[in-house]
């Protein structure tokens, strides 16, 4: 295994390259974020490994998903990934193209938003009633401006003995907001889960790619990689049907929640209804320390996770061939002085003292993507880094690699996937010249 | 000002707080190097960090990233209404 360099305990360090090149690491502004990665027996080191190198689980955290802050225990992060397992499934088309189905889902959002005004009314006025039957009467005015909170108390329980059957009448009324929430719940899960499907699909045609499903042995194989998640980390499984709701009309549809299973189990179709729209959202909360490296953009604009970066410098640095890793850390090229120099998210140094790029982002739109690749790689000629590869590490679901040029390539889930033989590929290619 | 029992929010991440509203639009990097915050969290930058995101989570604070011209990201921190309006009547309070 290469040697790592998370944390750059020192300003720079210097390195040559082939040809007498010579190139300035230097800290990011970050840097002391990622201290814990020189301690190869941290936590994090432990739990960052452990992803990198199982192949599946590195995939699944380019997924289509999102970041989250909990404000629990800790204030942790938690990943949210929706799946659906059956990839023959087309349940976007089920769902937006079908007439009676758009029109369900319009009448599924309609009731939910008038019981939501409903029981807003119901606690609105109850509230209200209740508060006009006890501070109308003259006698609990008196013991507020008082300041006593004995005589306050006092005056309200008297107050609450005389207007015992006008009190009760107004809770019983508002004891009608309890079968309107259950039904409110659901309606709230369904939209959810609906809302959740494109993306669902999405990653279905992604994992795809990487694993097919109906087969028994790869099937095992993803549910044994979520078992050895699940034993580190706390893991929660949530399926709802759509079929059951949208195709069967059960108000009842099939709806299950596991919180850190000892064995992973997930249906492809329902088990109720026997249909493919099962969707399984995946939540997994991120050790404590992990969360420094996530951080959520409120303006949408970006999705920056630092421990995507982590994770591919990580699993590169089980190449025989590198020799040293380099993770999110400014590089300069040096002649005569040090010049100006770029951020790159993960720099690999050969054995043979060649340089690899990678840089890596969760976006998986490609018109945006082959866009920014371009400008990086623009940036990164003007200042004469002098990079024998560079490969754009994103989340798109293609299969196919896209080459900016010769040693420069965008790569996709699939390859991250397969990061280790893509990377070794394209290096025998260059070495082969 | 309530006492702690009566608030959402420890002293500490108060503190925080009104540094934040203090320098509104601080940068990660900054917030990570400030002496005075580490010694106020007893140097463990993870706790520090945590509180953050606690407070975005809270929607109190919100974050943005920033990349300068050599391509290093940073996050800009800005107070929300909620957390100017929270900060001020906690410190009435």
């Amino acid at each position: 295994m290469a040697e790592l360099i998370g944390f750059l305990p020192e300003a720079q360090r210097q390195l040559t390259l082939r040809d007498g090149i010579e190139l300035q690491i230097s800290r990011s502004k970050q840097d002391d974020l990622f201290k814990q990665f020189s301690d190869q027996t941290s936590d994090i080191y432990d739990f960052v490994e452990k992803v990198a190198s199982n192949d599946i689980l590195r995939c699944l955290f380019f997924f289509r998903s999102e970041y989250g802050l909990s404000v629990g225990h800790d204030y942790r992060i938690s990943l949210t990934i929706p799946i659906l397992l059956d990839y023959d499934c087309d349940l976007m088309h089920f769902l937006e193209e079908r007439e009676d189905i758009k029109q369900l889902r319009n009448n599924t959002k309609k009731r939910y938003d008038s019981l939501n005004d409903e029981l807003n009314t119901l606690v609105r006025s109850t509230l209200f009633k209740y508060c006009r039957t006890i501070f109308a009467d003259p006698r609990i005015m008196n013991a507020i401006r008082s300041r006593s909170v004995e005589r306050f108390s006092t005056t309200l329980e008297r107050i609450f003995e005389e207007k015992r059957d006008r009190l009760f009448e107004i809770f019983r009324i508002g004891l009608q907001i309890y079968p309107k929430i259950s039904e409110l719940t659901l309606l709230e899960q369904i939209i959810k889960f609906t809302e959740l499907a494109q993306n669902a699909q999405s990653n279905s045609k992604t994992l795809k790619l990487l694993l097919d499903i109906k087969n028994r042995t790869h099937f095992d194989r993803f549910r044994e990689s979520l078992g050895k998640l699940a034993s580190r980390v706390e893991l929660q499984i949530e399926t709802l049907c759509l079929h059951c709701f949208y195709r069967e009309g059960d108000n009842n549809p099939y709806h299950c929640l596991i919180e850190n299973p000892k064995e992973i189990r997930l249906d492809i179709s329902c088990p109720k209804c026997h249909g493919p729209g099962l969707i399984h959202l995946l939540r997994i909360q991120l050790p404590f320390r992990v969360g420094k490296l996530v951080y959520s953009d409120y303006t949408g604009l970006r999705d920056p996770s630092w421990l995507n970066e982590f994770l591919i410098g990580f699993a590169a640095s089980k190449l025989d061939f590198v020799d040293l890793v380099i993770i999110h850390k400014k590089l300069h090229r040096i002649k005569d002085s040090v010049q100006k120099g770029s951020q790159v998210d993960v720099a690999l140094i050969t054995k043979d003292r060649k340089l690899i790029i990678l840089e890596v982002t969760r976006q998986h739109a490609l018109d945006n993507l082959v866009s920014e690749a371009a400008r990086k790689k623009k940036r990164l000629d003007e200042l004469e880094i002098p990079y024998d590869l560079m490969f754009y590490v994103t989340s798109h679901g293609h299969e196919i690699s896209i080459p900016l040029e010769d040693k420069a390539f965008i790569l996709g889930v699939k390859h991250i996937y397969k990061l280790n033989d893509v990377i070794n590929y394209h290096y025998e290619k260059i070495q082969s010249k | 000002m309530l006492s702690v029992s009566d608030r959402l929010l420890d002293d500490k991440t108060i503190e925080l707080l009104k540094m934040l509203r203090n320098n509104d639009g601080r940068l990660l990097s900054q917030v990570i190097q400030d002496e005075k915050l580490k010694d106020m969290f007893d140097g463990d930058l993870d706790l520090l960090i945590a509180r953050l995101q606690m407070l975005a989570a809270f929607y109190l604070v919100k974050f943005q990233i920033v990349i300068d011209e050599e391509d290093d990201e940073d996050i800009k921190i800005t107070l929300t209404s909620l957390g100017r309006d929270y900060l001020e009547s906690t410190l009435k309070g």
